[in-house]
């Protein structure tokens, strides 16, 4: 029952998008497709990007110990129709890794667009070295919206994401510990760039800053404090 | 290229804001009712601890609370909010008074806390020290902040405390909790060290450094940095410092002087009635001075009739090798992190293993029938403490909210 319910929610959204508004999306180049932009683009297109970021874990949680280490960054977007995409991002260092998959559904308002997408992350983490027999895991739900501006070929998109977890688990030595049920985590921003480095060969780079409670990045420090920090983030990558 | 240098600009602005946040214990000034109360004799402080209901207060404190005396202190621990209440109390006539602050331990919020035990709900007998012959019920008002205490509360004594032959060391990590807990006093101060017992803990657990001039200091990175201390000039590791320079340099975050060692074993012994102190070694070469110093003050124990343990930390095989090397280990009472051989080589009284490598109860099992206890470090979220005291049975734990871990233990 559920499942037809759903197939017909996912047909209606393809039909609306069939159906759409006229707007620019076949205005847009799909030679020239990005990965973060927030433009409609021919159904088909697709777009993956390959890069690192860093999550600047704040001081009260790290102190002095807890190593910061880049993650590589993958990000891609496949179009399901002009309109309607589905979306993909993994973050993976062994120690720390959370691959998301989600699908939105973008706008364009001449040089103006939009999407409003929603993602289910998967995150998980060993520690296995001395001191540390432990790993974890847990699953996500992040719905956001991004604004896209085109300024002379350099191309700035604002996202705003909701951090809402919906349960993990953690294990250590022999022993384990679940927490579960959805709740509004904090919420992330970022500002980002796309900008062409020579003939359609585009790179990308921004800030994305998490104003949250302790999430996947800072599972090693086991931190259990119940308020929201400051969590600054940088990432670049090349848009393949 | 301005448009490129936007983002960089705007990284600058979201990490320059980020400023450090402080929470104040709040307190009654001159409205303060305890300096007008008389003290109350152990006998009435053991018969009003024990676990309580709470009617009025469930939002914040939630349905149970724990109600323990710790030193001076008449604190409340609660399963709901991480919530604790650090109380002082005293009789009037045949009324007792307490008051202090709440605050929630993972969270920010705090605020004023006035309680009375009336004459007719147990007062009576209990300011004169004798079993009351009504069910004991304290009634009061908790408020938001420094303002005065406008929420009604109700706490209704359930049943006594489980009394055991051997205490369950709840130990605060650095001598109270982390600067980032954002406790009135600084982490490793002589200050944290007096509030301990107040949070929930009978143990304290310190970091020893030694400065350039080979003064044990009690003080936890390698480093001075904003995150632990105040000072233009504080930079670089405290190893290079003597100890009139960081006197003269530097402060710790919340302005108090760095400690010495010495001054933190006499705040222990002379102002606290804490039990146990486990002394961190973050310097191997400190081992010596410091077993010197263990010696001292566990005179000055028993000179006074004070029952304190002192234990070496020995986190690592370096600082097992120096102190079997000191002539003096045999009368040294340590505290070994390490594998199990390495705490039957030093002959270590306590095995701290990590919680993170799991309950590992057939070790414990191990370590308790030769006579040594088993403590885990560093336990905080109340999921994790539950699994290591129903699956572990240990000791001790260290704990950056020994409220937390005196709530989940009394409550058992």
């Amino acid at each position: 029952m559920g499942i037809m319910r759903s197939s017909k929610l996912i047909f209606g959204l393809l039909l609306a998008t069939r159906l759409n508004f006229p707007n620019e999306a076949f205005s847009q180049d799909s030679s020239r497709t990005l990965v973060l932009f927030p433009s409609p683009y021919p159904a088909g297109a697709f777009r993956i990007s390959t890069g690192v970021s860093v999550t600047l874990i704040p001081r009260a949680i790290s102190e002095e110990s807890l190593l910061q280490l880049p993650l590589i960054d993958i990000r891609s977007r496949y179009w399901l129709t002009d309109n309607l995409f589905i979306l993909g991002q993994a973050n993976v260092v062994y120690l720390t890794n959370q691959v998301t998959l989600g699908i939105g559904w973008s706008y364009s308002f001449g040089s103006v667009s939009l999407a409003l997408s929603d993602e289910v992350g998967y995150w998980f983490g060993f520690a296995d070295f001395q001191g540390f027999e432990s790993t974890a895991m847990g699953i996500s739900n992040i719905p956001s919206v991004a604004l896209g501006v085109e300024f002379e070929e350099i191309f700035v998109t604002l996202r705003t994401e909701a951090l809402i977890p919906f349960g993990q688990r953690t294990t250590f030595g022999t022993a384990s510990v679940g927490r579960f049920g959805p709740r509004l985590a904090g919420f992330a921003f970022t500002l980002a760039v796309e900008e062409e480095l020579w003939k359609n060969n585009y790179f990308l780079y921004g800030i994305r800053v998490q104003y949250s409670l302790p999430l996947y990045q800072t599972w090693l420090a086991f931190s259990s404090f119940n308020r929201w920090i400051v969590f600054p983030g940088f990432f670049i990558g090349y848009e393949l | 290229m301005m448009k490129i240098l936007i983002i960089p600009l705007l990284a600058f602005a979201v990490l320059s804001c980020a400023g450090d946040l402080t929470v104040s214990a709040p307190d009654f000034g001159d409205n303060s009712l305890i300096a007008q109360t008389s003290a109350l004799s152990d006998s009435s402080k053991l018969r009003i601890e024990g676990i309580y209901s709470v009617e009025g207060g469930e939002a914040n404190f939630g349905r149970t609370v724990v109600a323990k005396w710790n030193g001076k202190f008449f604190s409340f621990f609660a399963g709901t909010n991480s919530a604790y209440v650090a109380l002082q109390g005293g009789r009037l006539d045949s009324t007792l008074v307490f008051e202090g602050y709440w605050r929630y331990a993972q969270d920010l919020n705090t605020g004023l806390m006035r309680l009375r035990i009336e004459a007719s709900e147990g007062g009576r007998e209990l300011s004169q020290g004798m079993i009351p012959s009504v069910p004991v019920v304290i009634r009061g008002s908790f408020g938001d902040g420094s303002s005065q205490p406008t929420n009604p509360i109700v706490l209704k004594l359930v049943r006594p405390l489980s009394q055991r032959s051997t205490p369950f060391w709840i130990i605060a990590h650095r001598a109270g909790g982390r600067n980032s807990d954002l406790l009135p006093e600084s982490e490793n101060s002589l200050g944290i060290i007096q509030i301990a017992e107040g949070l929930g803990a009978n143990g304290v657990e310190i970091d020893v450094r030694l400065t350039q001039d080979g003064i044990p200091v009690i003080y936890h990175d390698e480093n001075l940095n904003p995150r632990l201390v105040k000072g233009e000039f504080c930079i670089g590791p405290i190893a290079n410092y003597t100890y009139a320079h960081l006197r003269t340099l530097c402060t710790l975050k919340n302005g108090e002087q760095i400690p010495t060692l010495a001054e933190a074993l006499e705040t222990v012994v002379m102002k606290t009635s804490l039990s146990l102190v486990w002394l961190d070694i973050k310097a191997e070469d400190a081992i010596a001075p410091v077993i010197q110093l263990q010696r001292q003050y566990l005179q000055l124990a028993a000179s006074v009739g004070r029952s304190v343990e002192l234990l070496i930390g020995l986190p690592s095989l370096s600082a097992v090798e120096k102190y079997l090397a000191d002539s003096s280990h045999g009368t040294a009472p340590a505290i070994c992190e390490l594998d199990l051989a390495d705490v039957r080589r030093a002959n270590a009284v306590v095995w701290a293993p990590a919680w993170t490598l799991g309950p590992m109860l057939q070790k414990v099992t191990e370590m308790h029938n030769e006579g040594r206890r088993v403590f885990f470090w560093t336990l905080d979220g109340s999921e994790f403490i539950k699994v290591f005291l129903n699956q572990s049975m240990p000791d001790g734990m260290v704990t950056n909210y020994p409220s937390i871990v005196a709530y989940e233990y009394y409550v058992r």
